[in-house]
């Protein structure tokens, strides 16, 4: 194994016979995938056939490290999921900061294999390198910051890594998350196969010391970064990303009444500026960094008053605006419900936002809702709908089977659904941004705005790039989507990314003096490489270019009004998108990686 | 008719307004003035660079350096510009 970033083991937990094992990490994956998303996706192509369904016991979690995680370098916090997704029922990919991935670490593992299926509700507790299960009967009902709260409690310590899932996850609402400290897997219901298994929360308190080539070389490179994002990231410190509410909106493409329109005139009452004015309660800090962005939010006054959650863009655009809602409290109280159900902030906004729709087109009732008069702009009703979502209760157990079952028993709501491959979109119109539309169509794991490449920036100032038009967006959504790939597999997060040279050209000196390998020039063909492991399994799971596409609000209707109005993205230009995206990569016009790419990257002899 | 002055719309967005104390406002140039009258205007105002690479430059939806003429664009009655932190994905 390398000098240093890696422990080289990977622990491997059976649920059905409480018992565990580790093995050992080969440097040849290392070397091929470095870590966090690229072994967890190698490990799913492996042990996760097409046929087998997200709740079966067959069914498996992998959560891998990445080099850099727990190193004593900024926000080494993230860690990575894959399993086969209740939301879409497919692959799914995830990215999560907190403490766990460097406890996990330093407990002596890269990774965690969660598998089987307990016959009570169970905990694991994870200490160094010894494993026991504990009787989680108990905390059946527990919200998840409870459930965390009792993790502490067993293991007796309080800076600890801890995960949990909530009620909603118990009813295997197929929007749930998995909380991982104060953040969580967010995206594609990891938290209902968790549930599937009956375990309630893993905690891990690692004490052991990481590794590294060269502890002086990380000491100083940490010190320049930490100066560095003091000075470029100060924005980030104050306002977090809710600083992009007001700017996505001035650009037109704020996600409004379920996507029906892209500019919201309540802005001013949920932006940034209102959080930080009139709600801040204080920073939250990930894993050793510096920049905080973490926004807890409280409520002080008015109906929603004692209401505290951490609030981030997506959450506000997709809880806010896209349900019409201007109320700041409002949206923090949803978003604390969400948080405490262990339900996914994002997939939930869509979810409230397309009920609020189909009642004012009166296709769906008072005796749907429970007698909630489903309103854009109602915050009552947003706050009913989601305890329905996580409950299980009239249109929620319907909507609690994801945008893909909705679709199933209710394809004729398919002009009011924006989903891709059953995920909701993200908090950005892509009527504002053509290349985020091909992000969405080709993004691994539905319509996701990370895994799938951030045009915006790219989109919006350089001089390359028209954002209104089609050209380039293939090579430049390929070339966003690998980058991020490999920072998904470092174990950083990418708001710091900038301060360590990983970028476009990234610089070796932090994979060298952490692992003593310099992976550098390679990381973009890593990065190429783990997004066609991930289509070659998309593939084996019917994947093709059909599901790549978007649904017909998007390229059929023209933006009504605001600073984009009259804008569409037709069928033709898409599908033109598309072409230039596979050929970019090496796939077939069918988007599916031909020999040669698959020779390329060497993925044959991988498997 | 043709005048000497054309009006536009300064937008100072996100943490941007903490430095200039206003959100927004309504400015004139004379005719034929471009985006590098505009830049210093802000510099000389608020001691803001433009263009910087922490600050984002937008004018009518579009990036300053999209557009042909890059600073040398002239601008137009009725024109908005955007200015705001550099934006990462939310």
């Amino acid at each position: 194994m390398l000098k240093g970033g890696y422990m080289g083991k990977v622990l491997r937990v059976n649920l059905t016979k409480k018992d565990y094992s580790v093995e050992d990490l080969k440097e040849s994956e290392v070397l091929k995938l470095m870590g966090g998303r690229g072994l967890a996706a190698k490990r799913y192509y492996e042990e996760i056939g097409p046929a087998v369904k997200p709740f079966d016991q067959e069914n498996k979690i992998f959560f891998f490290t990445g080099p850099l995680t727990g190193v004593r370098l900024p926000s080494t916090t993230k860690f990575q999921l894959s399993t086969k997704s209740p939301e879409t029922g497919m692959y799914l990919c995830s990215n999560c900061g907190g403490d766990f991935g460097p406890h996990l670490k330093m407990s002596g593992f890269d990774g965690l294999i969660i598998e089987g299926q307990a016959s009570a509700w169970t905990s694991l507790l994870i200490r160094d390198n010894k494993v026991s299960f504990g009787d989680a009967g108990s905390w059946q009902g527990l919200t998840t910051d409870k459930t965390q709260e009792e993790l502490k409690k067993v293991i007796g310590e309080k800076r600890v890594g801890v995960m949990s899932i909530g009620p909603a996850a118990e009813k295997l609402v197929r929007i749930s998350c998995i909380n991982v400290d104060s953040r969580a897997f967010g995206r594609g219901g990891a938290g209902a196969v968790m549930a599937s298994k009956k375990l309630k929360g893993i905690v891990v308190k690692g004490t052991g010391k990481i590794p590294v080539a060269d502890q002086a070389k990380i000491d100083e490179i940490r010190k320049a970064a930490i100066t560095n994002l003091k000075e470029t990231r100060a924005n980030h410190t104050k306002f977090g990303t809710p600083q992009y509410i007001e700017v996505i909106n001035e650009l037109g493409c704020m996600p409004t009444r379920n996507f029906q329109t892209t500019y919201f005139e309540g802005t001013p009452k949920v932006d940034a500026h209102t959080m930080y004015d009139q709600y801040l309660e204080k920073n939250y800090a990930c894993y050793m960094c510096p920049v905080a962005c973490g926004k807890i939010n409280v409520v002080k006054e008015g109906p929603f008053a004692g209401a505290r959650a951490r609030t981030e863009f997506e959450s506000i655009g997709l809880l806010g605006p896209d349900c019409g809602i201007d109320d700041f409290g409002a949206i923090v109280y949803a978003n604390q419900l969400c948080d405490e159900y262990g339900i996914d902030t994002m997939s939930t906004g869509n979810a409230v936002a397309l009920t609020m729709e189909l009642y004012e087109k009166g296709l769906v009732s008072k005796e749907d809702t429970g007698g909630i008069e489903a309103r854009f702009g109602n915050p009552q009703a947003l706050i009913g709908i989601i305890r329905l979502i996580a409950e299980r209760h009239g249109i929620g157990n319907l909507l609690a089977e994801g945008m893909a079952g909705v679709l199933k028993k209710k394809p004729e709501w398919s002009p009011y659904i924006l989903s891709v491959k059953g995920l909701p979109f993200a908090a950005y119109d892509p009527r504002g941004f053509y290349g985020n539309a091909l992000t969405y169509g080709t993004s691994s794991r539905g319509a996701c705005h990370n895994v799938g490449g951030w045009t915006i920036r790219d989109e919006l100032i350089s001089g390359k790039y028209d954002r209104f038009a089609t050209e380039g967006k293939g090579k430049l959504v390929k070339t966003i989507q690998d980058n991020r790939a490999y920072v998904d597999s470092l174990g950083i997060c990418t708001v710091v990314r900038s301060s360590m040279n990983f970028g476009d050209n990234p610089t070796g000196e932090v994979m060298t003096a952490v692992t003593g390998h310099d992976f550098t020039p390679r990381l973009l063909e890593i990065g190429e490489r783990i997004y066609t492991l991930e289509r070659l399994i998309l593939n084996r799971e019917g994947i093709r270019r059909k599901n790549d596409r978007l649904p017909k609000r998007t390229v059929e209707e023209a933006v009504p009004s605001g600073p984009i109005k009259g804008r569409t993205l037709s069928s033709e230009m898409y599908e033109g998108m598309l072409d230039e995206y596979y050929r970019s990569r090496g796939w077939d016009p069918d988007g599916v990686p031909t020999e040669e790419s698959i020779e390329k990257f060497g993925l044959k002899e991988l498997m | 008719m043709q005048t000497d002055q054309v009006y536009i719309m300064i937008k100072y967005l996100a943490g941007i307004r903490e430095k200039t104390g206003v959100q927004e406002e309504r400015v004139s140039f004379p005719s034929r003035s471009t985006l590098n009258d505009v830049a210093d205007w802000v510099l000389n105002r608020y001691g803001l660079t433009v263009p910087n690479p922490r600050l984002m430059a937008i004018l009518n939806g579009r990036g300053w350096g999209q557009y042909p003429e890059k600073l040398s664009t002239e601008l137009k009655e009725g024109d908005t510009i955007c200015l705001f932190p550099p934006i990462s994905g939310g």
